[in-house]
């Protein structure tokens, strides 16, 4: 008991807000120029007013497009209990439209506490979503249709969206399509007809600012002083939490991390990670640094470290090829220029041919290069094409934190300086 | 003669299983079905005894840091967990060490790889039957639970079977009474380990699937379901040009030289002899690869050939009886070098094979024989040996040589007298060797192999007659000469010595490859006694 339960309690509650988005994005939809204030008065006011709208939601990947979505249709649930029903679909699932109308029609039978036949044709479920439609607009009812991934919903021939946006046409209707994408030109991708048929209002969500993220750091790091923990280990922790915020070193960390990436997810990977060691049971300045190096890591550089003497040799072989601006080799290219080498240095690392093809096969799994033509099966591997997927300073950088490295390789990088 | 009995039989059926009779089979089927026990929230846990951290950490050398960095990161029993992606080259221990976390926690999880199973319908019916607690018996046909095919039938699906176990699951924590069923399990989670994730790259649709495993968790939304991604790729490989939602990275680094030879010795009986072994071999070996298996695998001929001069194997060596099995190894170790991915077919005499093929190899210098005297160890008919060696020679010459290559006659016999080259023409010829490196064996259409295939058992047939005696075996080839040649080239195809590629626009024809190398080609040749070289076009 004693220290360790508070703080175990501490670290569930912690990580059970991290993994919620609605938490996170909650105090961002305080302020009246936000985009949540936005789609809940476009949505209220058709709402209200019984009309069709339809709106896109775009900003890269882990900006709170989802929670807020969320986040306004609770609201609205709570405000209009009845008056509205909601469909979601995502664009890597229901891409296709057979799925996506039979999803519909699941989603609908399964609101309105209908018999769902998983053997309906796609005709029979597009009647039957016309024909809810009707329904619902005639009872006063909006219909809100979620469209994650809006961009893969505009590929093909469009026909879903074509037939969402159609039947909103209608008086009858009541419906609202809300489009999300990380893709900035989604509304671009319409066809003429959708877009005649669409409105062109788009929500635009931009990455945090800095001190966005520290108040989004602060909301989530601070234990409230209500819940099941000992009050005293709370403020304790929000004490010293405070005080690490404040830190010069702490926003320099804040600074290289959002330098890279400055959306909401990384951050929170960032936090969720720095919560692995919590030895003294409170959080301290440790955890984020090593969360930092533990989230920033380079692949190529670990690979490289990982590689053996003979690997290293290949690979410098194929970047001299490159110097020598041979733009297509293969890997008996590769085997003449190690045998000249050999040749020229006498090195004492000159192994048979088959040794060094699964050396070469070694490389391809660790993705350090990669043949030029896919799915080209039909050629012996010793005559298919590659090229290298790391670049000169990659290599060299490799080369010099590697572990006993032979001069003469580095001898032999340097020469192209 | 009985037209109202066959429109009965609607299914084709072999004479077998027509002639078997249902009725003795079913005691029998009755029996196997009764020994299969229902599958419980039990197998969702790993069975066997727990384990502790110590012992955890010590099965494992070497990943201490990676362990405890995984169990931080998965968190206290029953806190939900951001997707991890677990990343590092082939036999580091990944999913071993995964597993074995899982056994000491002795939480619920559900493990499929995409090793077995290799297309999206598989794999999802893999995890639905697991969670839903289904066996594929001969009951039901060794049918999945549920059949599913796309992404959105299997988030629904898997949906509704999470939360049937996560219920259960919470159901039993409550109750007391119910402790003898479930065992013990930790928490009301449920874990979904996918392995051997850059596999997905090469399926066809993986350019939507591997973006749909990624995004899963969020799809589901569900805190009561953690996502484990197991890959020897890093993460970098995976991303798309529209992005992704990152998992957290952890990196399971290959084994130094100090942490292969900790679990080099761990299993063996003798460890300081071991040890002095490895002080001899592990440094070279290091400088070819790095892997754990190849090196396992290389190591043992070895190990035997250094314990042969001590007479008992028991007892660990001084200095002494160390320089002696030092110089006794020596000369081996530079040879072995090169043969480290040979995996000799009898473990227990490779060494006598070496003996044997050393003995044969001085027989074949004083006979003046070539230098590489290895033969090919598989079997092929004759004619199959002529027509690789066609194929081999209709991809190597180019076709409009062919005439002057096989007249009549069958030989080379009127080859150009060579000329003195200039430099440009040496220049030239540079350019085209290298040309020719680049470029690869060429394509062939079928008419012109069977030309060639004619041509060279002619010869064949004479140089055998000749000779004298084995005169029958060549006639059989002339006679039922097309459907054998037609069926040995498709059985030269499946074992991929020729490919075959698309059709030629104008010709219309499908068009073949040789993929066998000089070497085999060669082999192959001399133990045909065929002269292949004469045929070679060298520039």
């Amino acid at each position: 008991m004693g220290a360790a339960n508070p703080a175990a309690e501490a670290l569930i509650f912690l990580r059970r807000r991290i993994c919620s988005p609605k938490f996170v994005f909650s105090p961002f939809s305080d302020s009246p120029h936000s985009n949540f204030s936005k789609l809940k008065f476009i949505i209220s006011s058709s709402v209200t007013e019984a009309c069709n709208n339809s709106v896109v939601l775009l900003g890269p990947r882990g900006c709170g497009k989802m929670a807020v979505v969320d986040l306004v249709l609770e609201d609205l649930l709570k405000e209009y209990p009845d008056m509205i029903s909601v469909i979601k679909l995502d664009g890597l699932l229901h891409s296709d439209d057979n799925c996506a109308l039979k999803e519909i029609a699941r989603q609908l039978c399964a609101e309105h506490e209908l018999l769902f036949s998983k053997m309906a044709s796609f005709d029979d479920n597009s009647q039957f979503m016309i024909a809810m439609l009707k329904e619902c607009g005639l009872a006063h009812k909006t219909v809100i249709f979620v469209l994650d991934e809006f961009d893969l919903f505009a590929q093909g021939k469009q026909r879903l969206l074509y037939s969402l946006l159609d039947a909103m046409q209608s008086v009858a209707s009541q419906a609202v399509v809300v489009g999300m994408s990380c893709r900035l030109d989604a509304d671009q991708l319409l066809e003429k007809r959708v877009r005649s048929r669409f409105s062109h209002r788009k929500l635009l969500f931009l990455p945090p600012s800095k001190e966005d993220l520290h108040r989004l750091l602060k909301h989530v790091l601070l234990l409230p002083t209500d819940s099941s923990i000992p009050s005293d280990y709370v403020a304790e922790f929000n004490e010293k939490l405070v005080n690490i915020l404040a830190e010069e070193r702490f926003n320099q960390i804040i600074d290289t991390l959002s330098n890279c990436d400055s959306t909401f997810n990384h951050l929170l990977r960032f936090s969720a990670v720095s919560h692995i060691y919590l030895e003294t049971g409170f959080l301290s300045f440790q955890n984020f640094k090593a969360a930092l190096s533990s989230i920033q890591r380079q692949p190529k550089l670990e690979s490289l470290k990982d590689c053996s003497v003979l690997e290293l040799y290949i690979l410098v072989c194929m970047r001299r090829l490159e110097v020598k601006e041979q733009d297509s080799y293969n890997f008996n290219s590769v085997m003449k220029e190690y045998k000249s080498i050999h040749d020229s240095f006498q090195t004492s690392d000159y192994y048979a041919w088959n040794i060094c093809l699964r050396a070469f096969e070694h490389l391809l799994e660790r993705q350090l290069f990669s043949f030029v033509d896919h799915r080209g099966h039909s050629q012996p591997i010793e005559f298919r094409p590659a090229k290298l997927l790391i670049s000169y300073h990659e290599l060299y950088q490799g080369l010099k934190s590697y572990r006993s490295c032979p001069a003469i390789l580095q001898k032999l990088i340097d020469r192209e300086g | 003669m009985c037209p109202e009995e066959s429109p009965q039989v609607t299914r084709r059926t072999t004479r077998l299983s027509a002639s078997s009779s249902p009725n003795l089979n079913t005691p029998a089927r009755a029996t196997k079905t009764s020994k299969s026990l229902p599958l419980t929230l039990n197998n969702l846990v790993f069975g066997d005894e727990p384990l502790s951290l110590d012992d955890l950490i010590s099965s494992f050398p070497g990943r201490r840091m990676q362990i405890l960095e995984f169990i931080g990161l998965l968190g206290p029993v029953n806190s939900p967990l951001i997707p991890l992606f677990i990343y590092g080259s082939a036999s580091t221990g990944k999913t071993s060490a995964v597993l074995q976390i899982f056994r000491h926690l002795k939480r619920p999880f559900v493990y499929s790889s995409c090793l077995s199973c290799y297309s999206p319908r598989i794999l999802f019916e893999s995890i639905l039957n697991q969670l839903l607690l289904h066996r594929k018996v001969e009951g039901n046909g060794y049918s999945s639970a549920k059949r599913c095919e796309r992404p959105s039938d299997f988030v629904n699906l898997l949906r509704g079977a999470l939360l049937s176990v996560v219920n259960s699951l919470q159901g039993c924590t409550g109750k007391p009474s119910s402790k003898k069923i479930t065992g013990e399990i930790n928490g009301n989670m449920v874990y979904l380990i996918i392995d051997n994730l850059e596999l997905v790259r090469e399926w066809d649709k993986s350019a939507n699937i591997l973006p749909f495993l990624f995004k899963l968790y969020d799809i589901l939304k569900m805190p009561e379901v953690g996502f484990i991604f197991i890959s020897k790729s890093p993460p970098d490989t995976y991303y798309s040009d529209t992005g992704y939602i990152e998992p957290i990275p952890i990196y399971f680094s290959d084994y130094t030289e100090d942490e292969i030879r900790q679990i080099l010795i761990r299993n063996q009986g003798n460890r300081k002899l071991y040890s002095s072994f490895l002080d001899v071999v592990l440094r070279p070996f290091c400088r070819i690869t790095r892997r754990l298996e190849e090196l396992s695998v290389a190591f043992s001929p070895l190990f035997k050939k250094y314990c042969e001069p001590l007479s008992e194997l028991g007892v660990a060596p001084n200095e002494e009886t160390k320089r002696r099995l030092f110089s006794h190894l020596q000369p081996h170790v530079v040879p072995s070098l090169n043969e480290i991915y040979r995996v000799s077919s009898h473990p227990c005499s490779g060494i006598e094979m070496r003996k044997e093929k050393a003995k044969q190899k001085d027989k074949m210098q004083k006979l003046g024989g070539s230098q590489a005297f290895d033969e090919i160890d598989f079997h092929m008919s004759t004619s199959a040996k002529y027509l690789l060696i066609s194929a081999f020679l209709a991809s190597r010459n180019p076709a409009t040589l062919d005439a002057s290559f096989f007249d009549s006659t069958g030989g080379s016999d009127n080859r150009k007298r060579k000329r003195k080259s200039s430099e440009k023409s040496m220049e030239h010829k540079e350019i085209a060797e290298q040309q020719s490196i680049a470029k690869g064996p060429g394509t062939f259409p079928l008419e012109r192999l069977l030309a060639i295939f004619q041509c060279i058992t002619s010869v064949a047939e004479c140089s055998l007659d000749d000779e004298g005696s084995n005169g029958l075996n060549m006639e059989s080839v002339d006679n039922g000469l097309m459907s054998d040649v037609l069926l040995q080239l498709s059985s030269l195809c499946n074992v991929n010595f020729i490919s075959k590629g698309g059709s030629c626009p104008l010709e219309g024809s499908t068009r073949y490859r040789s993929m066998v190398s000089e070497e085999i080609a060669l082999k192959v040749a001399r133990s045909l006694k065929f002269p292949l070289s004469k045929y070679l076009y060298r520039r």
